[in-house]
């Protein structure tokens, strides 16, 4: 059975993005710093720069790039351009989003769902065999908060923002039990990867 | 020079404590938790050596909240080395054991390094961290993060300005085997990079 999993960039305090993130400043002031350890230039396009990488943030990268499809919440979809409707080798992705879309952020392989636990099983479904990539910090919430979220794949990036966006916020006050499958130290980053134990 | 260095205990989701913590329940709702792993402080491995370490400190800092949560450690947090109290409002009663009360955080800083000799200084509790790091007094961070999402409560690094500190991670342990899950924890060391 293929899994659900949650990658994201996150700074030692907690967070995804840096202050005052919205569109043309998509990771907030200074948070191109969490992308670091696989942009060489974190301005440029992640399509075309994964290249450059070896060791375990390669493999890491080549995890993220065979997933079958990608479940991704508005706001980080419409900052990060839509990616032009192809996230990588043109797999499904599905908008998490209560809103129907702007004309500039439809493509044929994009499909928009309001109910996160609908858009993880259409995703699954789409993927196959092989994982469904989760992205952003609300998705990844609502995803944990209706329980379709399988694991987590953090990269812990060494740095302390002071603010910014949190990946975890606004949470109800319910113990999620996790189990550190894997942890990984490359270079810059660490590599954590948990389960969420569903039956705790 | 003494090494400044925090110890705390957080969930991956950044907490120390659960919600509506207080004197009668220092770890709020739920936050004991995060304190399972403490099961195995006196064990061989990984947490039985930071733990250990922990304890082989010289000197404590700590703010006034964690002080007050934790029943002033009787005066004595372990082996009645010296406990340096960071408080903007000092009590009138006498301070207990080992424990004084410092007003200023470069001067705690200063007295504590002092203190440990060739040792080095706990800090413990998220106020006392949060004030040294701006201060720019905080060396290291060891971490004891476990496997748990609180979702809400108080949170380790809050509030600090938006100005990034650079860390370098000196040193990850984990506990290869551990039976139950509960007991599972990762510490992590980092050390504050100097701009």
């Amino acid at each position: 059975m293929n899994k659900a999993v949650l990658y994201m960039s996150m700074s030692v305090d907690g967070f995804i993005a840096g202050p005052h993130d919205g569109p043309g400043n998509g990771l907030g002031d200074g948070g191109h710093r969490l992308h670091e350890w696989f942009l060489k230039d974190a301005d440029s396009d992640h399509k075309e720069v994964v290249g450059h990488l070896d060791g375990v943030n390669r493999e890491i990268m080549d995890e993220v790039m065979s997933t079958g499809a990608v479940v991704v919440g508005r706001r980080t979809f419409e900052v990060a351009g839509g990616w032009d409707g192809d996230h990588h080798d043109g797999v499904p992705i599905f908008v998490l989003s209560r809103h129907q879309p702007d004309e500039a952020f439809r493509w044929p392989g994009v499909t928009y769902v309001n109910d996160v636990a609908d858009a993880v099983h259409r995703a699954k479904d789409a993927a196959g065999d092989k994982d469904v990539l989760v992205h952003g910090a609300v998705t990844g919430q609502k995803a944990l908060a209706a329980g379709v979220l399988d694991e987590l794949q953090l990269h812990l990036v060494p740095v302390l923002l002071g603010q910014g966006r949190r990946l975890f916020d606004d949470m109800p006050p319910d113990h999620v039990e996790l189990e550190l499958l894997r942890a990984q130290d490359g270079p810059g980053v660490q590599h954590l990867r948990y389960r969420v134990r569903s039956e705790a | 020079m003494a090494t400044i260095r925090l110890y705390m205990t957080t969930s991956l989701d950044g907490y120390v404590a659960g919600p509506h913590d207080s004197v009668d329940a220092p770890m709020g709702d739920g936050g004991f938790r995060l304190f399972n792993w403490l099961d195995r402080r006196d064990d061989p491995g990984p947490s039985g050596q930071v733990y250990a370490e922990s304890m082989a400190t010289r000197a404590v800092i700590a703010g006034r909240r964690t002080y007050e949560h934790a029943g002033r450690w009787k005066g004595d947090h372990h082996d009645g080395v010296p406990i340096f109290i960071l408080t903007h409002d000092v009590p009138d009663d006498p301070p207990p054991g080992s424990v004084r009360y410092v007003t200023d955080v470069h001067e705690c800083a200063a007295q504590a390094r002092a203190a440990a000799g060739d040792g080095d200084v706990m800090v413990h509790g998220a106020g006392a961290a949060q004030a040294l790091l701006r201060a720019g007094q905080l060396d290291e961070l060891e971490l004891h993060v476990v496997p748990v999402l609180l979702g809400q409560g108080r949170r380790l690094l809050d509030d600090l300005p938006a100005e990034q500190v650079e860390l370098d991670l000196v040193r990850r342990l984990t506990d290869p085997e551990v039976d139950e899950p509960a007991q599972h924890v990762m510490h992590l060391r980092y050390r504050v990079r100097r701009p």
